[in-house]
């Protein structure tokens, strides 16, 4: 039978139906009108509410610090504590659904995921986000097989191959351990093998089998990564034969398994190096979905992400371009990568942006029709086509050294509009493929013909106004306590823009080259420009921001939607909400110091 | 819904023709109210058996649903199978009901001599004052507030010429209250006790005893205010039928 109140959100989602049961039937209902006080600050709490109908706020003082709607619950950290340090309220009469603290508290015991969801929220923010990391790498730890770490394939040698030999093959196959074939037995000889050949002097021409492990530890492919790691503890060894029906087929060292539960990023490259047609990078395309979304489950850090992400995808783009460009084209083009992709900061494809310096002496024609090809297959990769048309297959975007000076310049005096907007998106270029001095060659050019004319970089400022702060000015909690309909949040609007391209005007103000926001605001901190607490929060905002917007693109991939920069802020958690709002007051801050550096009120 | 005064004499009336026996039991009243539904086997009361019987005390602002009673009661006689489309309890969920009496008697202990909440509330206690008149020797002592009496009052402020529709749904989306499955007694005596917690909130729930209360339910005329005397009972509710009333 069902629950006489609709248990079915989190976190009471995670209680099995009986004890989902025992809680509903526990439960008493209140009312509250509008503005009644729920909590008031300091009391004490013998219930864990549940909103069944209306809005009820949480007041610090006279600032509202939480809005709870329909299914949503407080207050979790009186939960722990018995009293509340804030006071609550009914925005909107509500009706509440109260469970006596006892009970859950007696859940929390019994049932630890639920336990979790409390004691998780009390604790620390952004401490909660490594536990969150830990418990789902000891979940891979113990469900991930060996076949998945993608173990060596073998490499055989005879029984009666010398150990000089067996060295010289070791070195040719780049591996650190062979297996020995003995007629119908298998050894192991690995490169600690020869500490002891040297150590005691052993001949170079003694068969490897005098010298070989014949006593094999083994795990099958099918086995679990947990077990080949207990047995490689247990004997202190650091590499196992693999078998399969037991014939040995490959070896799983310790360093393979490090790299496996760290990250499965090593597999992607090698595939990378490996590709030969566009067919293979397809693929590895779709891999590199599946790292960002398990790393981003497990709590990896944005910067670190979207830079993994960055030389990942920076590869891929080189080894697409080298397949198919001519080599002529290939080595006489500089294939760039522009805006959020050249800054590192693009970690789901959202776009492509990209340019070519082309060298002189180019046929123009073979340079197009590889600049076509390469869009095209862009597309078959998972890269959509750049709606502003920011890609090397329309000729705007080829230029050779010399005319790409003439078209920064003169998007630079235009200053304005669209020129505006390309400029500061060859700011952010990076050298995919190619001569890589040729960028900081036109970069250079640009910088020496900016005069040093302030209205000059306010007007290249101005744009972080674009978007007004209506949705963002701290008026987000009113909006959802106003109940408006779909409260949807343009990240991109609202907090990356105006810090990416606020940070990207002070950076070119300041000569700094570093393409990376994050390494830009470094370099600012270390001229003096911006004080390092500052700083700090706007690094974390922005990580933050490209955190909601990366969960809910992978949300958009999962449901095979198109990728916006819009959050439905309603979906978000009370952590979120709150970190959230935090973000924004950075952003708004932000901006108010853009504004006076460049004195953009005068516009 | 007779009036108070109405309702207070007929209660002193009935608690004195009540056998000894339950006397004490239904003079407590604690000033907490109990909103209570009973799911019958059909809609005229002489016909109708009581199949299962809900009660939920309100006290203040809070809904004791951790503290309710509910029971099944075994039916006398065979279902029809429009019924138990209706109400969804098979004959086969009837193993867990208690015979009528038994159930009776809990229900008398639970509610004791407190007042009474429902919808159409008149017709729940038709229903069970037909079992418990030959147990008790009287009628049901209790006052009885009809939640879409106050529902009636608290619209008839807002839209003194209008229609006021007095049926569930609209009670239900008017108050903004969540919306329990219907045809189950529980949840009914649950969603009519928000119902009256969302109504007291905005001003009309019961008034100290005595006070003059308004009394019609039913029709869209303007309500009567402090009648001493019992007036006409409410026209019949759709949900009713005949509407034969004790």
């Amino acid at each position: 039978m069902a629950t006489r109140f609709d248990l079915s959100h989190p976190p009471f989602d995670l209680l099995t139906p009986a004890e989902a049961q025992a809680l509903s039937d526990s439960a008493d209902v209140f009312f509250f009108c509008d503005d009644q006080e729920i909590l008031q600050v300091g009391g004490a709490v013998d219930s864990l509410y549940l909103v069944l109908k209306g809005l009820v706020r949480e007041m610090a003082g006279e600032e509202i610090v939480g809005v709870y709607g329909e299914y949503e619950t407080f207050d979790c950290r009186a939960l722990a504590t018995g009293k509340t340090f804030h006071k609550f309220e009914a925005h909107e009469e509500a009706l509440l659904c109260a469970f006596p603290r006892q009970e859950v508290l007696a859940l929390t015991d019994k049932n630890p995921a639920f336990g979790a969801y409390f004691f998780a929220t009390v604790s620390d923010k952004f401490g909660q986000l490594a536990q969150k990391r830990d418990r789902q790498e000891w979940q891979n730890l113990f469900t991930a097989k060996i076949s998945d770490a993608g173990f060596r394939p073998p490499v055989f040698v005879d029984a009666v191959e010398t150990i000089v030999g067996a060295a010289r093959l070791m070195k040719e196959q780049r591996c650190r351990s062979l297996l020995v074939r003995d007629g119908d037995k298998t050894g192991i000889f690995t490169t600690s093998d020869f500490r002891d050949i040297v150590a005691t002097a052993v001949p170079g021409d003694t068969p490897v089998k005098d010298r070989a492990q014949f006593s094999l530890l083994s795990c099958d492919k099918e086995d679990y990564l947990f077990n080949a790691m207990l047995l490689m503890t247990r004997k202190n060894i650091h590499r196992i034969v693999v078998t399969e029906k037991g014939a040995p087929v490959g070896t799983l060292a310790q360093i393979d398994l490090l790299s496996y539960f760290s990250n499965h990023s090593h597999l992607i490259s090698q595939q990378l190096e490996m590709a030969t047609n566009v067919g293979d990078l397809a693929k590895v395309a779709r891999d590199m979905d599946a790292l960002v979304e398990s790393l981003a489950t497990q709590g990896m850090k944005m910067p670190q992400l979207a830079r993994l992400i960055q030389v990942l995808s920076t590869r891929l783009m080189a080894r697409l371009w080298q397949m198919v460009a001519p080599p002529a084209v290939f080595a006489g083009c500089a294939l760039l990568a522009l805006g959020s992709e050249g800054r590192g900061e693009q970690i789901l494809k959202t776009d492509q942006d990209n340019a070519l310096i082309v060298g002189d002496g180019q046929n123009e024609d073979d340079v197009a029709q590889a600049a076509d090809h390469f869009t095209e297959q862009m597309l078959r990769l998972g890269y959509p086509l750049c709606p502003g048309g920011i890609m090397v297959s329309r000729k705007e975007w080829r230029h050779t050294t010399q005319n790409w000076i003439r078209v920064l310049q003169d998007w630079a005096w235009q200053s304005q509009g669209e020129a505006l907007m390309n400029l500061a998106i060859f700011l952010d270029a990076e050298t995919i493929s190619g001569p890589a001095s040729w960028l900081p060659v036109c970069r250079d050019a640009l910088r020496a013909g900016l005069s040093d004319d302030a209205t000059w970089f306010s007007r290249m400022a101005l744009p972080i106004e674009q978007f007004p702060n209506q949705k963002a000015d701290g008026g987000f909690w009113w909006q959802l306590l106003n109940r408006e309909e779909n409260v949807r949040l343009d990240l991109k609007k609202a907090g990356i823009f105006p810090l990416v391209h606020g940070i990207r005007i002070l950076a070119l103000e300041m000569n700094i080259m570093a393409t990376n926001t994050f390494d830009r605001l470094e370099a600012l901190v270390s001229k003096g420009i911006l004080k390092r607490a500052p700083a700090d929060d706007i690094s974390e905002s922005l990580a933050f921001l490209m955190h909601l917007r990366l969960n809910a693109g992978l949300e958009l991939l999962r449901g095979k939607k198109k990728l916006t920069n819009e959050i439905d802020t309603a979906s978000l958690n009370m952590r979120d909400k709150d970190l959230l709002k935090d973000a924004l007051l950075v952003v708004k801050r932000f901006k108010q110091t853009i504004n006076q550096r460049y004195q953009l009120d005068r516009f | 819904m007779p009036g108070k005064l109405w309702q207070s004499w007929r209660r002193l009336w009935r608690l004195r023709h009540l056998k000894e026996a339950y006397r004490p039991l239904l003079s407590e009243d604690d000033g907490a109210l109990v909103s209570i539904d009973c799911e019958t086997s059909s809609l005229k009361v002489k016909e109708a058996e009581i199949l299962s019987i809900a009660a939920v005390r309100i006290e203040g602002n809070r809904l004791r649903t951790s503290d309710a009673f509910y029971t099944l009661i075994k039916p006398q006689r065979a279902l029809d199978h429009e019924n138990i489309r209706v109400h969804g309890l098979r004959p086969r969920d009837f193993d867990a009901g208690l015979p009528l009496e038994e159930a009776l008697e809990k229900f008398l202990r639970f509610t004791g001599g407190r007042t009474l909440l429902g919808y159409y509330l008149q017709y729940d206690i038709a229903v069970l004052n037909k079992h418990l008149k030959p147990i008790l020797g009287a009628a049901l002592p209790n006052h009885e507030v009809e939640v879409s009496g106050h529902y009636y009052d608290w619209r008839f402020a807002d839209y003194p010429d209008g229609y006021i529709d007095l049926s569930w749904e609209t009670i239900i989306k008017n108050l903004h209250i969540p919306a329990l499955p219907r045809h189950d007694a529980m949840n009914d005596a649950i969603t009519v006790g928000m119902m009256y917690l969302a109504l007291q909130a905005r001003g009309h729930s019961e008034s100290p005893a005595l006070a003059p209360v308004s009394s019609s339910s039913v029709s869209d005329k303007p309500p009567e205010t402090g009648s001493a005397l019992p007036p006409p009972p409410p026209p019949p509710p759709s949900r009713l039928g005949q509407g034969d009333f004790e």
